[in-house]
């Protein structure tokens, strides 16, 4: 384990437990007579002084689960970080007329834990969420949601959201070896860093799906986002630091831009939740526009192939897939780096962007119990300036194994190690949707 | 060095596990609570939500791991008395209880005409909301064609098991329904009305036979959590994952093949007017139990069979084993098996409080199996309007498998209540001698006379059972104050495996018990 990344998790959760955040779930693990019992004192078995006291000590690992457990369960209870159009009517998965406010709480190796907290409600066929989280004092995200499903089985869903944020992000160049590519104009001694930057960003997605067939969702989508990316306060290697000022297009810059989008998924399997066999086939196309004419236009277009294959058991499945991503700027104006395409469903840690990302991944994946599975798995990825230069020579991957729990319908979380070359992750995710088969709209 | 001293942490442990005395509880010298008071006029509480994928996170991950590293043992119920009984309370009501009866004692069977309302049913996803005649609003359930009474006669039967072992449920009864006498209220309703009608049903008499459920006996304000305290609810202050009622429906839905049961079957109701009511808490969905989810006509391969750590270490690539047919042994019955192995027995998704049963849990619910009493099946199987086979087997086998509950929860214990204490002695009642699954002879109990440090204040006694009754005289010696009696019992030579400790207090000429634990 990358003894460096997870000492600094280990301080912060320590500080947490200082300010007693969770307190107040305790009574729960915390059975006793009360009054009602009339007990002074409870009975003592032989030795449980001694497991007294190691009960004592589990405490920290007691209070670590409860943090990155109690909260980060919670977090299940929102949308997907997808555009699915369910089989069955499950909105939320809440009862009707029913509001939840949930605490939030996103811990993962190298990233800055996010506490926050989310309400969400359904009436009927609609349902709204609002989240807002802080992130540290410059980052933070507020979020709100409004789906309204159509139909008696709600297949046809149509969503608003609007999202802001402030967040701290690196950029290391474009490439697959960023430091050999001569597009990246890196300063004298940082051709191996990554710049940071401090990200503003507000957006508005309006988007309508609808299940045409059992087995086929299509969707539409557009989002206005507007940008705000300058030098990430208190850090020493940001982006003025790294690379040659004005070479870096979107750095120190608003931009604004439209998305658009079109997507037809075919996802043969009968729940996407729990393993089971299947082929999920989808494309996409879609184009920007930078709203001002600084920046250039762009065509988007891509797609997934993922097919579920059982073996000896029905819930015992093996899963290639592929996924590509292209960015096709249309004249030679900048564009934006944080509009390059990566491999957003790799499970290691890559960082690397440009024109075109693709992914590679063998996952095996077998049922435990209900609702909980485990999986190992084998990711690769790369990029390129063009489909035609992709190359399995500088190949990022990552390995590991994890754990995941579902509902019947949709997945709710994973714990799992990755391991490569270089680094050793440990991810925590719970209530977002698998990023490799997310939409683009939400990157 | 370090090392050193590493290594020799779990020694000590181990040392100190090994060694040490037990330490009986002590009691406050008080009358035992009779009866609880979370009646209290409160506010009426938001209707609780349930997130499923919200719900499975935490019963899969959080839960276990927190009682993983917890090394203690699970305590005694918050909601047990000092004679380890759990008084009446919203949650309980023994049938002879002090407290007055709420929520839904004086409910009736519906009058004709019904009219179909657009509402969402609660006890079962295919039942109809209808509102009768005076306006009170019941859930109606039908059968299939070819098996009449397979849910109808489970939610009538179950929910009278129920209220006789002391748990709320809804009263429901057996109803004929032409369909002359069904109207609907708008057009959202007319469709839940065809689309309930379109569903072919049991028919008696050209009627569908029809389980129709009051509910709710006040305002419906969702589920209640398996774990948690209810936030806004000012009564509620027993975590709900530590309240014995919870607990031993582990013993109950055993008896009742209720496979289905979760944290879905609890509901809160409030009854009385909003601000001056309470919450009272049910089980419903009932008619899924009795073996009723289990049917199936042909072997099946059951994928999940075996533990979580079996699939983790075969990789899932285990052959996977089948399991035979389940046929009922009448058409309008589930698959009910009359034996069973006691404790064999959990459901999916985990309820936290069977997670948290404990011995004495388990000698309580036997309790109430006995004193629920082969009447209350008689009694609830005729309401239920099964055929005459049916019902005689349905009888037999809820009888069967009531009494191997009886003897398992009587042996995982010392079963041993305070009848009565006269003067210097104490007379003990053996509830598995009086329930006959144990006999007097061959039954003796070893008795330590403790102080409320564990000491020994006279020698271990034993004496043999002299039937239901049995007195124990308290050591001469000992003139007066605070005194355990720490009883076993002895059977054909085999100890039960945990003492029952009786704690009295003495003075020259009595003995008053304060406190039991089992």
């Amino acid at each position: 384990m990358n003894r460096r990344r997870l000492v600094p998790i280990a301080l912060r959760i320590a500080t947490l437990l200082g300010s007693g955040t969770f307190a107040s779930s305790a009574a729960a693990d915390d059975p006793s007579d009360n009054e009602v019992g009339g007990v002074i004192e409870p009975a003592s078995p032989p030795g449980d002084t001694a497991r007294s006291a190691v009960d004592a000590l589990l405490f920290v690992p007691r209070s670590v689960v409860r943090i990155a457990v109690f909260a980060s369960t919670a977090t299940a209870s929102f949308f997907e970080d997808q555009q699915v159009i369910p089989r069955t009517r499950a909105l939320l998965g809440t009862e009707d007329d029913a509001v939840r406010v949930t605490p939030t709480v996103s811990l993962a190796s190298g990233l800055r834990p996010d506490l926050g907290a989310r309400a969400t409600s359904r009436t009927g066929g609609f349902a709204s969420m609002l989240r807002t989280s802080i992130i540290d004092r410059d980052s933070y995200v507020v979020e709100g949601r409004l789906l309204q499903g159509l139909g008696d089985r709600q297949r046809t869903q149509l969503v608003l959201e609007g999202y802001q944020e402030r967040r701290i992000s690196g950029w290391s160049g474009v490439g697959p070896v960023p430091s050999q590519d001569g597009r990246n104009a890196f300063l004298p001694g940082h051709a191996a860093g990554a710049g940071v930057f401090l990200q503003a960003r507000q957006r508005i997605i309006v988007a309508a799906g609808t299940r045409v067939a059992d087995d086929y969702e299509l969707l539409l989508s557009s989002s206005f986002q507007r940008r705000k990316i300058e030098d990430a306060p208190d850090y020493v290697d940001t982006i003025g630091s790294t690379f040659v000022p004005g070479t870096v297009p979107g750095a120190y810059d608003r931009s604004e831009r439209i998305y658009t989008e079109a997507t037809v998924r075919r996802d043969t399997r009968a729940v996407r939740g729990p393993p089971a066999a299947g082929l999920l086939l989808e494309a996409y196309g879609g184009s920007s526009v930078d709203t001002n004419g600084v920046y250039v236009p762009a065509l988007h277009a891509g797609g997934r192939a993922s097919w579920f294959i059982s073996v000896v058991r029905k819930t015992s499945i093996i899963n290639p897939r592929v996924t590509l991503d292209v960015v096709s700027p249309l004249n030679s104006k900048g564009l934006p780096f944080v509009e390059y395409a990566s491999a957003s469903g790799f499970r290691g840690v890559s960082g690397r962007s440009d024109r075109v990302a693709a992914l590679a991944s063998l996952d095996y994946r077998w049922q435990l119990r209900p609702f909980v599975a485990a999986r190992i798995f084998v990711d690769f990825t790369t990029v390129a300036p063009t489909i035609p230069k992709l190359s399995v020579e500088h190949l990022a991957w990552a390995a590991g194994f994890g754990v995941d729990l579902h509902s019947s319908q949709t997945a709710i979380g994973r714990v799992a190690f990755a391991g490569a070359p270089d680094n050793v992750q440990l991810i925590l995710v719970f209530g977002l949707a698998d990023p490799g088969f997310g939409d683009r709209q939400h990157r | 060095m370090k090392l050193r001293r590493l290594l020799a942490l779990p020694a000590i442990a181990v040392v100190l596990t090994a060694c040490g005395r037990y330490r009986p509880a002590v009691f406050a010298d008080r009358p035992p609570v009779e009866v609880v008071h979370d009646d209290q006029a409160t506010p009426l509480p938001s209707r609780q939500g349930f997130d499923e994928r919200e719900h499975l996170s935490d019963v899969y991950l959080r839960r276990p791991l927190f009682d993983v590293i917890r090394p203690l043992d699970f305590g005694t119920g918050g909601d047990v008395n000092a004679l380890d009984e759990v008084p009446p309370s919203t949650w309980y009501e023994p049938l002879l209880t002090k407290r007055a009866p709420s929520g839904n004692a004086n409910a009736s069977p519906p009058t004709f005409p019904f009219i179909a309302l657009d509402e969402s049913p609660t006890t079962s996803p295919d039942a109809l909301v209808v509102g009768d005649a005076k306006g009170v609003r019941y859930e109606l359930l039908t059968d299939p064609p070819d098996k009449p009474g397979l849910h109808t006669a489970a939610e009538v039967l179950g929910s009278l098991l129920l209220r006789s072992l002391g748990l709320r449920a809804p009263r429901a009864w057996i109803v004929g329904v032409p369909e002359s006498t069904l109207s609907s209220n708008g057009a959202e309703a007319r469709k839940r009305l065809e689309a309930w009608l379109a569903r072919k049903a049991a028919l008696v008499g050209g009627s569908r036979r029809v389980s129709a459920t009051l509910w709710p006996p006040g305002i419906d304000v969702g589920i209640a959590s398996d774990f948690s305290l209810r936030g806004d609810d000012s009564n509620d202050r027993v975590e709900h994952a530590n309240r014995r009622t919870l607990r031993a429906m582990r013993i109950f839905a055993h008896w009742m093949g209720w496979t289905s049961f979760g944290v879905k079957s609890t509901r809160d109701v409030y009854v009385g007017e909003p601000g001056k009511g309470h919450l009272v808490h049910f089980m419903t969905g009932v008619s899924r139990a009795f073996g009723t989810q289990d049917l199936q006509d042909l072997p099946r391969l059951d994928e999940q069979a075996g533990s979580l750590w079996w699939h983790l270490g075969t990789f899932g690539l285990a052959p996977v084993p089948t399991t035979p047919a389940k046929i009922a042994a009448f058409p309008s019955l589930g698959y009910l098996s009359e034996t069973l192995v006691p404790g064999d027995f959990d459901v999916s998704p985990p309820y936290s409080p069977f997670v948290r049963l404990t011995p004495g849990d388990e000698y309580w619910a036997g309790k109430r199996l006995i004193d629920a009493g082969e009447d209350a099946i008689r009694i609830g199987i005729e309401a239920t309007e099964l055929p005459d086979n049916a019902s005689a087997h349905l009888e037999k086998v809820l009888n069967k498998r009531r009494r191997a509950l009886i003897a398992h929860a009587t042996a995982v214990v010392t079963p041993l209540d305070v009848a009565a204490n006269a003067g210097r002695t104490v007379w003990f009642k053996d509830r598995a001698i009086a329930a006959g699954v144990a006999q007097r002879k061959g039954t003796y109990y070893e008795v330590s006379y403790l102080d409320q440090s564990g000491h020994e204040l006279s020698p271990r006694r034993s004496f043999w059972s002299a039937g239901e009754i049995s007195v124990v005289p308290l050591p001469d010696a000992f003139e007066a104050g605070p005194l355990v009696l720490h009883v076993r019992s002895v059977r054909d030579g085999i100890p039960a495996p945990r003492w029952c400790d009786v704690h009295v207090v003495v003075d020259h000429t009595s003995a008053r018990v304060i406190g039991i634990r089992h």
